[in-house]
């Protein structure tokens, strides 16, 4: 088996946790499988973690190296194996934690899937210690979970989150192993984008259904993310990822690259007070 | 078999106390079918948020079915999403063409 070593972050911004994950797939080939080598890496954020988790279940490999440190968490948040019930994530939030479990949403549970992610995203609400910005929060959970769900056209779907404390900020990330956003235009309207140009399409509003009331999820998730709460948002596809940061918009072809379906990431400071989102609904 | 005049299914119990998806939405239909009633009431009560998509799904059910569906109980916030969503499908919103991107290469991403 392939072994790929994995750079030490530089920093925690989310482009600096990127670009190990970058680094990391960058050559693999889909659906090889590959033992990470993580002993370079001290800290781990929910933009590298769940990509790795989702890789891992869904081709294979391994991971090894890691500090002690890291081990530790790893096992306090079940890396890899996550969990996949209400009860499961139940018996994992009891006590007082900054980190949202692993879960992984299975699209056969029906709503048993809308109940784990309920209590994900109380539990996101919980470690931020806030309830006055509850539709901010909800808001692009839901939404970047339905799209997942609905339009990967695979059985699951993970999510993670960790809040930083000390930093005042939450991480969340998204994934799934699906068709991607370029594989969604092409299977439902024949269109050919390149990745680049299928996450330009989607932030848009350019719904890969032909019913023009829908499109919105990506785009007013994005608007709540940055604009409402003052975060940073990152969308992945393929070979393609958008970065919105501090006002730019930044489209970047990943050369070499190439993830098999959708990462969404997103970090959002503490809410210092209620959060009204009703401005960018559409 | 002779119609109820009125059923009523909560949400919240149902599905789930923040309504995310789509597809669940759609799984209702035939829960509201089944109760026979001419009226069917969707209680919100504990419902503290639906998204989008789920509202959208909500209006297309309710707009789908001969039986009347009603939306009761709902807090501020899905009231507010109901409501948007229905505004926006009578006047849609077009895609936004304008949107523009600054384009970078992964060297310049990373350094």
């Amino acid at each position: 088996m392939k072994t790929v070593k994995v750079p030490e972050f530089v920093t925690t911004s989310l482009v600096d946790i990127l670009r190990p994950l970058y680094l990391a797939f960058k050559d693999i080939k889909d659906g090889e499988k590959v033992c990470f080598d993580l002993s370079s890496v001290s800290f781990a954020s929910p933009l590298f973690v769940l990509p790795l988790v989702a890789y891992l279940k869904s081709v294979g490999g391994d991971v090894f190296g890691s500090s002690s440190k890291l081990q530790s968490y790893f096992d306090c948040i079940h890396f890899p194996a996550g969990v996949d019930s209400v009860s499961g994530f139940e018996a994992l939030s009891q006590s007082n934690k900054t980190y949202v479990p692993i879960s992984i949403l299975k699209k056969s549970a029906g709503a048993g899937r809308d109940r784990l992610e309920t209590l994900f995203s109380n539990m996101v609400l919980k470690v931020l210690g806030t309830s006055k910005a509850s539709s901010a929060v909800y808001y692009p959970i839901s939404e970047l979970v339905t799209n997942i769900i609905e339009h990967s056209k695979v059985e699951e779907g993970y999510m993670f989150g960790q809040y930083y404390p000390k930093k005042n900020y939450l991480d969340i990330c998204i994934v799934d192993r699906g068709r991607g956003l370029a594989g969604s235009y092409s299977d439902e309207l024949g269109l050919a984008f390149s990745d680049t140009q299928a996450i330009e399409e989607v932030m848009k509003g350019h719904s890969t259904k032909v019913n023009t009331e829908r499109g919105f999820g990506v785009r007013t998730s994005k608007r709540v993310v940055c604009e409402a709460m003052g975060g940073e948002f990152m969308l992945l596809s393929g070979s393609a990822v958008l970065i919105v940061s501090k006002g730019k918009q930044q489209l970047v072809n990943l050369p070499g690259f190439h993830w098999q379906g959708v990462i969404v990431a997103y970090r959002i400071p503490k809410p210092q007070g209620s959060i009204d989102i009703t401005p960018y609904l559409e | 078999m002779k119609k109820q005049s009125k059923s009523t299914i909560k949400i919240a119990e149902v599905i789930a106390s923040v309504v995310s998806s789509r597809d669940i939405v759609d799984s209702l239909e035939a829960i509201i079918k089944k109760t026979h009633a001419t009226t069917v009431e969707l209680d919100f009560c504990d419902v503290v948020f639906v998204s989008r998509s789920a509202a959208h799904e909500f209006l297309l059910l309710q707009k789908k079915l001969s039986q009347t569906v009603l939306f009761v109980n709902t807090n501020e916030d899905v009231t507010t999403m109901l409501r948007v969503v229905a505004a926006n499908r009578a006047v849609p919103k077009n895609v936004d063409q304008t949107l523009r991107f600054e384009r970078i290469s992964a060297d310049a991403l990373f350094i």
